[in-house]
């Protein structure tokens, strides 16, 4: 399993395609190429499946900070829960509500859906009663995680 | 000019389009149902959708959990359909479509990945060959066309990779010299990757190592025979380390290094070993047993 792109033993003349058939499939990569390139130069997401390719391309200095968001409910079984951001749990991922934490601080009432979520999802479970969206913060001191953490509450919603 | 032409629709054996088919679409179900499995939750927390480019032009309506199942249950029926050579053009662009609403509908809540760059793209460009049998060894240019893309879109993954972490940190030297492996390796490290949170210069040759081997993935374009085998190798250990140390597998884009290896070889292969085996046994492999 080794050959490149040439493999194959038919001796045969190759299904050739016509030249309209070829122009449009290269017209089709050009368009493609320059889609994706606009969208790294200009860093979005917005043309997928040609969007930017950022994961992990952020580059934390070594003395810097290491963010992690998460989601606090406190439920009807009176416990304070960490809330499952991921398919299973509440369908949205912590990527997610770290992509849009901006839309969500200005307007805590989009962790309501949050909420929703968890009710459809799990309607036997307890039910959220309180959310808090928390960001740990912890420093790094010559690449090596160092000191406590730190914890910043970033929105509050009491679910209706 | 006529070169690069020629290098876009070099010609190749139809069987491998119809491996490479049967590969990707039973791949899709797995992806539907254990990778990308969010739409269908997604569909309860509406008020999140945050759509992108194709789904505001087309005017995609936020997910619901049913469309969630219509959709996956298109994708589901489509790719056993079409993986098993039937309905190549008809059933391929329903897939297409089907699959791209659906990846809409996954990344369209505030993240994008971007493991599915090349998987989304085969499923674009694999319906344009039309018919391909699993022992078709007619070489095609539309079928070395299909190919092309997946291998480009495969290798773009990781160049244009290496390209953000130069744009986002201003040069690759201050990515490759940054926290970066550590920062992600804190946030989801599993078990087997977090002693390594205490020897950050091992994690920096590591981040060396990757953009180094993400800038120079173009190379595997031109390379044959034992160096491709070796450099498919290399990239498939990469994210087979990704995975054990931060759950990220980036399956998606594993699946479509197939498009690089000589499929077509490989119902043949499998005809002369069991031929072989016939042989052993004293039998002619011409000479079937009659049936009783």
């Amino acid at each position: 399993m080794t050959a490149g792109i040439e493999g194959g033993e038919a001796a045969d003349t190759p299904v050739r395609l016509s030249a309209r058939s070829v122009a449009w499939r290269l017209i089709v990569v050009v368009v493609c190429l320059g889609v994706l390139t606009f969208a790294q130069l200009t860093d979005t997401d917005d043309f997928f499946p040609l969007s930017r390719l950022s994961q992990y391309a952020l580059a934390p200095g070594r003395d810097g900070v290491v963010k992690s968001t998460y989601i606090l409910a406190d439920n009807t079984a009176g416990e304070q829960v960490r809330v499952p951001l991921n398919a299973t749990g509440v369908g949205i991922g912590r990527a997610e509500v770290e992509g849009q934490l901006g839309r969500i601080i200005d307007d805590p009432s989009l962790l309501q859906a949050i909420a929703n979520a968890w009710a459809q999802l799990h309607p036997d479970q307890p039910q959220y009663e309180r959310l808090y969206l928390k960001r740990d913060v912890y420093p790094l001191v010559d690449g090596k995680p160092a000191g406590d953490r730190e914890t910043i509450e970033l929105a509050v919603w009491e679910v209706e | 000019m006529r070169r690069v032409v020629d290098w876009w629709i070099t010609p190749i054996p139809l069987a491998r389009i119809a491996l490479l088919r049967l590969a990707v679409y039973l791949f899709l179900i797995f992806d539907v149902m254990r990778l990308s499995n969010d739409v269908i939750p997604h569909g309860y927390a509406p008020e999140l959708y945050d759509p992108t480019f194709l789904a505001r032009f087309f005017q995609l309506p936020a997910p619901t959990p049913e469309a969630g199942h219509v959709l996956r249950a298109i994708i589901v029926v489509g790719a056993i359909v079409v993986g098993s050579g039937r309905l190549p053009r008809l059933g391929g662009w329903t897939v297409a479509a089907a699959f791209q609403i659906w990846l809409l509908y996954s990344i369209g809540f505030g993240y994008v990945y971007h493991d599915h760059m090349a998987l989304a793209i085969a499923c674009w460009v694999l319906p344009t060959v039309g018919h391909a049998g699993f022992t078709d060894q007619r070489r095609s240019e539309g079928a070395g066309w299909a190919v092309r893309c997946i291998q480009v879109a495969v290798v773009l993954t990781y160049v244009g990779s290496a390209f953000m972490k130069w744009i986002r940190s201003g040069s690759p030297i201050t990515w490759a010299n940054s926290s970066v492996f550590t920062w992600a390796i804190m946030r989801r490290g599993t078990d087997l990757a977090r002693w390594t949170l205490e020897q950050p210069a091992v994690l920096r040759v590591a981040q060396w190592v990757l953009i180094l081997a993400e800038f120079a993935s173009p190379v595997v374009l031109f390379l044959k025979g034992r160096l491709l085998a070796m450099s498919i190798l290399f990239f498939l250990s990469f994210h087979l380390m990704t995975f054990l140390a931060l759950g990220i597998h980036f399956l998606p884009t594993a699946i479509c290094w197939l498009a690089f290896m000589p499929l077509e070889r490989l119902v043949p292969w499998a005809e002369r070993r069991g031929a072989a085996r016939l042989w052993r046994e004293g039998r002619q492999p011409a000479d079937p047993e009659p049936i009783a």
